[in-house]
């Protein structure tokens, strides 16, 4: 059995009966909506040996090879995650400074991405503060292609994007390992969700369409953000 | 951005969670949502008992909710689309409430019984004020705690609830025409800020 640091972060903590025992971690995923745990479970199970592919690390990095997907190859661990993190706020800041320029916003929804482009520009001044007290580097900005042709576009890849966002600070809240950092990635993160419930609300979406948020894995989101900049969209 | 309306909540009961609780709806009164993280962060740090302990203060905060939209949607003359809008938060609360007494049962706690809370809500506008209050204080509330907690499952879990909490305030507080998101962050004072506010609540 090989020992992952997720497996080492696991043993310490009460979830070791958890894995050896299959009908707790099911009940324990249920009794979370089957959601919040899923990762970490899915960890837990690669790293007790269930599977044959080589488990990767919880920054979705090949442990034997160094080859990553995931918050790795910004750096190791709390550096990683927040220069990942930055990576997002910095194409949200870029994507309302755009929008705001765009003269296609009326009304709320122009006063909306007017204060909530400030706040994003608060969270990387904050974000690139965390990564100097960790003694790196702000990662090279990626340029993103927006859809701004209509208000209505606009406000569409808005919640696109804050609520990829916030599931992408979710999937991270559980390996971060400096406290103030988490607090400050997890109210980050509820800001995200109440732009995306804002956003929501002027399209006439439900504001929260899930009754547990789900996150979303550094890979995935990277994916995702590739095709932002690409010029295609989500 | 204090709450004043926070003070027509009244919580029953003995218990920590209790206690913490309505610190928490004291600070929030007084000092906004945002004061909120920092004191129940503090009231965990000083003395919490381990991740069951948090638990069941989240519980109870659920559990307030919960008793809140069920009070709305019966009291508040609600109508249509925020009718709705009520019934369908109030139903993720009570989502919550069942999945945290699963939790609490699992880690070897007990969950108890659900104190008794009463609100002032008896028409459209007091429901989205006092909503918005509450909905504040659970995001201040569980921002606050996150790091208090040890097991990396549990930290998930709350991240999880804590983002439909802010989807909730936000959505209401687009009904009651204020701003969605008030600060850049929803964790507005610093600790020693926090720990001045908490004395004062617990002074008046």
């Amino acid at each position: 059995m090989q020992q992952t640091e997720t497996d080492q972060t696991m043993r310490a903590s009460a979830v070791d009966e958890l894995a050896a025992d299959a009908s707790s971690r099911k009940r324990f995923l249920k009794a979370l909506g089957g959601t919040a745990a899923a990762g970490a479970a899915a960890s837990l199970l690669a790293a007790c040996g269930e599977d044959k592919r080589v488990p990767l690390t919880p920054g979705g990095s090949n442990p034997n090879t160094g080859a990553g997907a995931g918050t790795d190859q910004y750096g190791n661990g709390d550096l990683g995650i927040v220069r990942y993190a930055i990576v997002l706020e910095y194409l949200e800041a870029d994507f309302y400074a755009a929008a705001n320029k765009s003269g296609k916003l009326k009304g709320r929804a122009s006063e909306l991405a007017k204060t909530f482009g400030q706040q994003e520009d608060q969270h990387v001044k904050r974000l690139e503060e965390a990564i100097a007290k960790l003694g790196g580097q702000p990662p090279e900005k990626s340029r993103g292609e927006f859809p701004l042709d209509t208000q209505q576009q606009i406000l569409e890849f808005a919640a696109g994007i804050e609520s990829l966002g916030a599931a992408a600070l979710l999937a991270q809240v559980d390996r971060i390992q400096d406290k103030e950092l988490l607090a400050t990635a997890i109210s980050i993160h509820t800001v995200e969700g109440r732009h995306a419930a804002a956003i929501a609300e002027l399209l006439g979406e439900d504001p929260a369409p899930q009754v547990f948020a789900t996150p979303t894995q550094a890979s995935d989101v990277l994916n995702q953000l590739h095709r932002i900049t690409t010029g295609n969209q989500f | 951005l204090r709450a004043p309306e926070l003070h027509a909540i009244e919580v029953e009961g003995m218990t920590r969670s209790a206690f913490i609780l309505r610190g928490a709806l004291a600070v929030g009164a007084a000092y906004g949502g945002g004061a909120v993280a920092p004191f129940v962060s503090r009231a965990f740090a000083q003395g919490s008992q381990g991740d069951v302990d948090i638990l069941t203060f989240a519980l109870s905060l659920e559990r307030m909710e919960q008793a809140f939209y069920a009070a709305a949607v019966k009291n508040a003359k609600l109508r249509g689309e925020l009718k709705q809008l009520a019934t369908n938060f109030g139903a993720q609360e009570a989502e919550h409430v069942d999945a945290l007494e699963a939790t609490i049962e699992q880690f070897g706690g007990k969950p108890g019984e659900a104190p008794k809370f009463k609100f002032g809500v008896s028409d459209e506008g007091s429901f989205l004020e006092l909503g918005v209050a509450l909905e504040d204080t659970g995001v201040g509330a569980y921002n606050g705690a996150a790091p208090n907690i040890d097991t990396p499952d549990i930290i998930s879990a709350a991240g999880a609830i804590v983002q439909v909490e802010a989807r909730h305030a936000a959505a209401l507080r687009m009904r009651a025409d204020q701003d969605p998101a008030p600060a850049a962050f929803d964790r507005a004072l610093t600790q020693s800020q926090a720990e001045a506010a908490a004395k004062k609540a617990s002074a008046g």
